[in-house]
């Protein structure tokens, strides 16, 4: 395992030689942790204080819930920041990574590199592991900083209507575990697709498609069809790291290593 | 125990045979040049000995251990044909980072490094980003990184590509070293000259087989006599005339053939007067470059 962490920290450090690289990691997931939580502060300024019986029957369930216990203006300032906005941050990982996951094998390959690699007294899993560290290392401290930024603004908008706002165990359950799972899955399904891919750009095409099951995610729960719990949180834990050992365990028997030098 | 052991190996890309039946062993402290022009399947051996070529047929052997294992690969230093060096990363790091993965402990590793980079020319240079490196800076970076673990079998690929005179004469020390020490070396390369500098062995590869086997001197720069005939030649006449010696058909009064010396070479030529060719002349030529194959 430490042939993997040293292949992770030697790309870590190829990325902080690019000031322009860093930039296009950071930049979007700090810009979204500040203008999301503005954005609803704007929107739910001029809401009514009361709502209609006919339009709380449409209401999803979780905010009709919350009705129950607090105002009308309280409960929607509770129900967009703590709910709606969570699948952003599984999305986060995803879409700020996808460069340097893309990278991966197919940079090595560009730029001559990965028969230098192969030749390394490293198994294949290491050299899979390492690969997907490095990005998935990046992805989480940028999603947990902008989660940090987030919860900040958050806290003091909700704190404006008197709604006492902190992160609970849905959110907490989400950011530690699921996040990991779900960074380490895609990075992982990038990575492979970038070991069997004749370049970056290819990969960077493919490796769109993983947006997907995540982005439908974040449409269910905005539109109030399916509310995220510490149950679902753990379930989707699970099928993405089991996801991620599969990739890692079929990497090594199903890559062509001579075809990996000569593309 | 032999350093590194083929046995009939075979690999094919595709429907493209490169190596057919390739067998050979070496062991002890030697070096050895394996010679071919350039698609001859030198890279494509040494890649084998790495397993990062599997092969179709045959097998690879390192100290006993099957090639491609991660404990093989530990026995071996590898130059790539290119240098694979990291761009985004300082001289220092590159040779650090290859000596991680060795488990070299870092302060002999640093220090090895800077030892080898002052010796390659790089001692400046230690800080500075590879990008800015010039194509024999590179190469050297490499054969710094190449040289820094202690590995009893070396594998070099071309290592004199992009490298000035200096650099060779630097390489040449650092391989004749290595060998003082006991290690194995195999050197791919087209060069003879440079191969004349630090191998007493060599393979001659072509058209993926080991056609020629043998000290550097006999596999490579080995008499060749060219004779001049009267008669008009063709393959069948001379095939039959040097009793199935290898020769090269220069025009219809000129070929030239190997000899071991000059006994040799008078039985030959009384052979071929004897077969009333019209012998007019018989001069000696040393073999060049160009003769492989």
């Amino acid at each position: 395992m430490n042939s993997a962490l040293s292949i992770a920290a030697k790309d870590i450090r190829e990325y902080f030689s690019s000031k322009a690289l860093v930039f296009s990691v950071v930049a979007l997931p700090l810009l979204i942790s500040v203008t999301v939580p503005s954005f609803i502060a704007t929107l739910l300024s001029n809401i009514p204080t009361q709502i209609s019986p006919q339009v709380t029957q449409f209401l999803p369930q979780v905010l009709k819930h919350a009705l129950l216990t607090m105002g009308p203006k309280q409960a929607l300032y509770w129900y967009m920041f703590s709910v709606v906005t969570l699948p952003i941050f599984l999305l986060l990982p995803i879409t700020s990574v996808i460069v340097l996951a893309s990278d991966s094998f197919a940079g090595e390959k560009e730029r001559k590199t990965i028969e230098t690699l192969l030749s390394e007294p490293i198994s294949l899993t290491e050299l899979f592991i390492g690969k997907t560290l490095a990005p998935s290392a990046v992805a989480l401290c940028v999603t947990w900083i902008s989660s940090i930024f987030y919860w900040s603004l958050a806290t003091h908008f909700a704190s404006l209507v008197g709604v006492s706002l902190k992160p609970d165990l849905v959110w907490l359950s989400a950011l530690l575990v699921l996040v990991p799972c779900i960074t380490l899955a895609n990075v992982g399904f990038v990575a492979w697709i970038s070991s069997f891919s004749r370049g970056f750009k290819e990969s960077q095409q493919l490796s769109g498609l993983l947006i997907i099951p995540v982005a439908t995610l974040t449409l269910l729960s905005a539109s109030g069809n399916l509310a995220p719990s510490l149950s679902l949180n753990l379930l989707m834990s699970v099928a993405y790291f089991g996801f991620f050992v599969l990739l890692s365990l079929l990497w090594p028997k199903l890559v062509n290593t001579s075809r990996l030098i000569e593309s | 125990m032999d350093a590194l052991k083929l046995e009939n190996v075979g690999v094919r890309f595709g429907k493209r045979v490169v190596l057919k039946d390739v067998s050979f062993s070496l062991s002890g402290a030697s070096s050895t040049a394996l010679l071919g022009k350039n698609g001859a399947g030198k890279t494509t051996l040494l890649r084998c000995v790495l397993g990062i070529v599997k092969p179709f047929s045959g097998s690879v052997s390192v100290f006993g251990k099957k090639a491609g294992t991660v404990e093989a690969k530990r026995l071996i230093a590898y130059l790539p044909e290119r240098p694979g060096v990291y761009e985004r990363l300082n001289a220092l790091q590159n040779m650090l980072f290859h000596a991680k993965l060795n488990g070299l402990h870092s302060e002999v590793a640093k220090r090895r490094s800077e030892e080898l980079l002052e010796k390659l020319d790089l001692g400046s240079h230690t800080f500075s980003q590879v990008h800015t490196f010039s194509k024999g800076m590179k190469q050297r970076l490499a054969i710094a990184r190449t040289f820094l673990t202690d590995s009893p079998l070396l594998l070099l690929d071309e290592p004199t590509s992009g490298l000035d005179p200096d650099g060779v004469s630097v390489l040449v020390s650092l391989i004749k070293e290595r060998v003082e020490k006991g290690a194995t070396v195999l050197i791919g390369t087209h060069n003879p000259y440079f191969a004349r500098r630090v191998c007493e062995c060599a393979m001659l590869l072509s058209a993926g087989r080991i056609s020629r086997k043998g000290s550097l001197e006999e596999v490579v720069f080995q008499k060749r006599v060219r004779v001049s005939v009267l008669s008009k030649l063709n393959e069948e006449t001379l095939k039959h005339a040097l009793n199935g010696r290898p020769f090269k058909l220069l025009d219809q009064h000129q070929f030239e053939f190997c000899v071991k010396d000059k006994e040799d070479t008078a039985k030959v030529v009384e052979t071929l007067v004897a077969q009333k060719l019209g012998v007019v002349r018989v001069e000696q030529a040393e073999s060049s470059e160009e003769d492989f194959g």
